[in-house]
């Protein structure tokens, strides 16, 4: 097995990705930078369609993203950017892989240390009827507008909760599809003293959002939430109810939205101490979900931490800018969108699929729960919630929750998805290479144009 | 100049720099999604992002593919991953423009 060797690989080309990268190339140290994005940019700056890009990204982050760019550029002698490039696991002999999307080969690469920065995935609160073709995460009718400079055809409905939900509603409507509702699960209007605790760049969005959707005569419903979806003949058919009244609506689109989680389901816990293989932090979302506006900085403070590990006296003061005043604003913005009724799987009926994976339903999940005890691995082997694709990803938070709720059994998120790798199922004939092994370095020069 | 990619051997269009995952999801509405997997799920897009493994669809010459990961490309030959598994996998380049 042929091996690269390189200081630092970095996981995640985002704000905080990218951060971490230019701190770690500043010191004078090797650094892989890679994603399984086909270019740099993360949640936010991905490649964005011409036509449509000052619509969706707000004026600072862009300034911001530049800055990072340029920093970036001056250190090319250090920093090997890989895109298309997906983290799959780190061996315990300190090897990580990685798969070419392209070639769809694996490669071997031996760092001495990990930062990893994968960003944030959408928690999605089941409902029935939500592994239906056509209902997706707000966020993926976000990406569509990004990459197609247009919107998703046919009619939308939002549902959910959170800022980003209001966003990608203005985004929307200002491209030209408004959807048909916004269902929010808050109240947010109502928590005036939480809003004006807000930094003004933050209450400035919200403003120009929330205008947007009154302008244009958007519904946004609040304190409401879905409870059925159905498939018709002619797309979906949404009920919506407050808790007293129902309200149903036909579209072509659900997007979901419940908030973000960290992005870290399978990755290699931090590791600060050489003794124990190759160092390890997380930065940005993945660590904690600061947003878009801490990202570099949380990048930043990853960075000035390993390089401490790493022997740099000086490192964390130089990196180290305070990420406490993102906390708080984070804490404030989850206030202002807590939901009235609790996102509870209680009162879902048994046939609802909760692993879409593997199209198991929280009936089947009950039954198992009948007998008190049962451990989240038996819940995993036997059950198969987790064992699917997404790793539980989407799943995992609410079979715990559920076993939370019947048994009083709290449990930890590793219990069920475990800290093995591979982060992503990868095929055995791509990690045997078949012949395609090669060496990562010479790879490279025929890939980063893309 | 409109570009083509073939899904199902029919030709659709797409934007160029979007990933594959948006082309079909226009193509693709009322139900369909992207074809049943070997489970039974009925694949589409969901989470956009890469962490769902939702949307895999198989490329002629690559295998199975996360399509919102891979930017749609003409003359591009994508199957529903169930049909390809049925099948021998073919090792064609995905760019023969025919
Ligand atoms: C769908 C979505 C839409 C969002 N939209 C907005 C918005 O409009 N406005 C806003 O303020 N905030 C938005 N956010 C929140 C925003 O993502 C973050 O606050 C910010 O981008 C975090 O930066 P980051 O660098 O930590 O992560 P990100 O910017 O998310 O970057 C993480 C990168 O890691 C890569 N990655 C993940 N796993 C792997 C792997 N295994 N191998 C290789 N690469 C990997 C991803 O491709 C991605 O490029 C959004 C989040 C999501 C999930
Ligand atoms: S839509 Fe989730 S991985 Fe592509």
């Amino acid at each position: 097995m042929m091996t690269v060797d390189v200081d630092v690989i970095v996981v995640g080309g985002g704000c905080a990705g990218v951060a971490a990268a230019c701190c770690i190339a500043e010191s004078g140290r090797s650094v892989m930078l890679c994603d399984q994005a086909p270019s740099l940019g993360g949640a936010i700056h991905r490649k964005v369609a011409e036509e449509c890009g000052a619509l969706l990204v707000s004026k600072d982050l862009i300034t911001g993203w530049r800055d990072l760019k340029s920093r970036l550029d001056q250190q090319s002698d250090h920093v090997e950017i890989r895109v298309s490039t997906i983290f799959v696991g780190l061996d315990s002999t300190g090897v990580a892989v990685i798969k070419d999307h392209i070639t769809n080969s694996a490669q071997y690469v031996a760092p001495k240390a990990m930062v990893f920065a994968t960003g944030a995935y959408e928690n999605i609160k089941p409902v029935p009827g939500w592994h239906y073709p056509g209902v997706t995460t707000a966020g993926a009718l976000q990406v569509h507008m990004k990459s197609a400079g247009t919107p998703p055809k046919g009619k939308v409905l939002l549902a959910g909760s959170g800022p980003l939900l209001l966003a990608i509603a203005a985004q929307l409507t200002v491209l030209g599809n408004a959807p048909v509702a916004v269902v929010e699960s808050a109240r947010p209007l109502l928590k005036s003293r939480h809003w004006l605790g807000l930094p003004l760049p933050f209450f400035r969005e919200a403003f120009s959002y929330v205008t947007t959707l009154w302008a244009r005569r958007v519904p946004w419903i609040c304190g409401a939430d879905v409870e059925l979806i159905e498939r018709t003949e002619k797309g979906l058919a949404v009920t919506v109810s407050n808790g007293k009244r129902e309200v149903n609506y036909d579209v072509d689109i659900v997007g979901l939205h419940n908030g973000l989680r960290e992005n870290n389901i399978g990755l290699p816990a931090e590791n600060l101490d050489p003794a124990d293989g190759v160092l390890v932090v997380h930065a940005g979302d993945c660590h904690a979900v600061l947003g878009a506006r801490a990202a570099s900085q949380s990048g930043s403070v990853a960075a000035g931490r390993l390089l401490t590990a790493m022997g740099d006296p000086h490192a964390e003061l130089s990196c180290s800018p305070a990420l406490e005043s993102h906390t708080q604003s984070q804490a404030k913005l989850a206030a202002i969108f807590s939901p009235v009724r609790p996102l509870s799987l209680e009162n879902l009926p048994d046939e609802t699929i909760l692993c879409r994976c593997e199209q198991k339903s929280i009936g089947d999940l009950r039954e198992m729960l009948v007998t008190r005890g049962v451990s989240a691995r038996e819940i995993k082997l036997n059950g198969r919630f987790g064992m699917g694709r997404c790793q539980g990803r989407f799943c995992g938070k609410w079979v715990l929750d559920l076993l939370d709720e019947i048994n009083g059994e709290p449990r930890k998120m590793e219990e069920l998805s475990g800290r093995r790798w591979p982060v992503r199922p990868i095929s055995i004939g791509s990690l045997t290479g078949l012949g395609q092994q090669q060496d990562v370095r010479k790879l490279t020069q025929t890939q980063s144009g893309d | 100049m409109k570009h083509f990619l073939y899904w199902r051997d029919r030709k659709i269009a797409f934007v160029p720099g979007e990933m594959l995952a948006y082309t079909l999801f226009r193509e693709c509405r009322g139900g369909a999604g992207f074809g049943k997997s070997l489970g039974g799920q009925t694949q589409g897009l969901f989470c956009g992002i890469g962490a769902c493994q939702g949307c895999l669809v198989t490329l002629e010459g690559r295998g199975s593919v996360e399509s919102c990961l891979t930017p749609a490309r003409d003359g591009m030959r994508v199957q529903p991953i169930q049909e390809l598994t049925d099948g021998p996998s073919t090792t064609e380049s995905c760019n023969d423009d025919s």
